[in-house]
């Protein structure tokens, strides 16, 4: 995937157009549709809920997709497609409400406190990051700073495969569950 | 597969997570599948809840963690491990040298006369080490001075009794004397106590001669 993603300079993107933009993006997006959609598949139960979230997570690669590491970008997508699905839920819900109070005004979704959770979230996890294991840091700045595959960093730390997978995996949880 | 009860009351089958599949989530966030393996996984996520959580588990991990980004406080791989081992043995060689040579100094300091009488001194049920010399094979270094003074006036003496029996016995073997070769003749008569005897010898040799 990572090969895939447009590289340009700040001058290209300012000239750039909305539909340049998105024809770029979209090979990046096509890559991974098929594994949203049947990621959505058990969130949302109308396909066209599910086509309602899809068009959101292109409009944010394509919006925000330059600020994303690549070797995060897929994760960042299904997580932009998990909160979008969740969001369509809470809007449904509310949108429920509403109508039967008062027969329908938008909820607003944006909160203003959600800049300051981001940051004490980011402060909370560097923080648990340097808590992890000396072998486990090394699997997660190799895969993710560093952008090997686990096949070379099995290689470069000489473990096995699965012994690479899994102190990423095991950080991963960790870092996760500090964060609860 | 594990049984699961949904909220409309179905029971529906779903499959478990192990630490294989678990891996083949992250491995296909990471793009770390290939196409054949992509399109299993993909069938798999789309027929299983729990799975779904689990990569959207994984995906938040990691994209959080690509969002602090730069890699800082994340040490460098692969050479940290050396690097400390290759301290540590250079502080534990540094502090072995440094026990050897304190041993070695104290040992010096150990051996050296004045430091042997201290400790002879401080600690008199200790037996001084032995060291060769002159006059006995083995002697304490240690040896006070009016101890060499009495020795040396006892072999001094113990040769003056020797010399004098020498003398008393030699009118009884003066003939054998004679009869010796020339050079023990001449070690004999260089002794001083020897030498008056040996005159006197032969005065009463000649003396007895002309007697007769």
């Amino acid at each position: 995937m990572s090969d895939d993603r447009p590289h340009r300079t700040n001058s290209e993107t300012s000239v750039e157009t909305a539909e340049e933009r998105a024809a770029s993006w979209r090979p990046v997006f096509e890559n991974s549709q098929g594994g949203l959609r049947a990621f959505l598949r058990k969130r949302l139960p109308q396909d066209s809920d599910i086509d309602d979230c899809l068009q959101v997570v292109f409009v944010k690669l394509i919006e925000k997709g330059d600020s994303v590491a690549a070797p995060a970008l897929k994760s960042w997508l299904f997580r932009v497609a998990a909160n979008e699905s969740a969001r369509i839920w809470r809007s449904k819900a509310a949108a429920e409400k509403m109508y039967q109070k008062h027969g329908g005004t938008e909820v607003p979704t944006v909160d203003p406190t959600d800049a300051a959770i981001q940051a004490e979230t980011t402060k909370h996890l560097k923080q648990a990051l340097k808590q992890l294991p000396d072998a486990w840091q090394q699997v997660v700045h190799l895969r993710l700073y560093e952008n090997l595959t686990f096949q070379q960093i099995a290689h470069r730390l000489d473990v096995p495969l699965g012994t690479a997978l899994t102190r990423m995996r095991r950080a991963l949880e960790r870092l996760r569950n500090d964060l609860k | 597969m594990n049984k699961i009860n949904s909220s409309d009351g179905e029971i529906h089958l779903d499959i478990a997570l192990t630490d294989d599949l678990k891996n083949q989530c992250l491995k296909y966030l990471l793009d770390d599948l290939d196409s054949e393996q992509v399109k299993l996984f993909e069938k798999a996520l789309s027929e299983s809840a729990s799975l779904g959580d689990e990569l959207n588990r994984q995906a938040e991990a990691i994209s959080m963690l690509s969002e602090i980004h730069s890699g800082e406080g994340i040490p460098a791989p692969v050479q940290t491990d050396s690097g400390q081992q290759t301290v540590t043995l250079r502080k534990i060689a540094c502090i072995a040298l440094a026990v050897c040579f304190a041993g070695m100094m104290v040992r010096g300091w150990w051996q050296t006369p004045g430091s042997v009488a201290q400790s002879e001194v401080a600690q008199p049920g200790i037996v001084p080490p032995l060291v060769a010399d002159n006059v006995t094979d083995l002697q304490p270094v240690a040896v006070p001075e009016f101890t060499l003074i009495a020795r040396a006036w006892a072999d001094n003496q113990l040769r003056e009794d020797t010399g004098f029996q020498q003398s008393e016995a030699l009118p009884d073997t003066i003939g054998d004397y004679f009869e010796e070769t020339d050079s023990e003749v001449n070690d004999i008569s260089s002794e001083p106590a020897f030498s008056w005897m040996f005159i006197a010898a032969s005065e009463i040799q000649e003396l007895g001669t002309d007697d007769g």
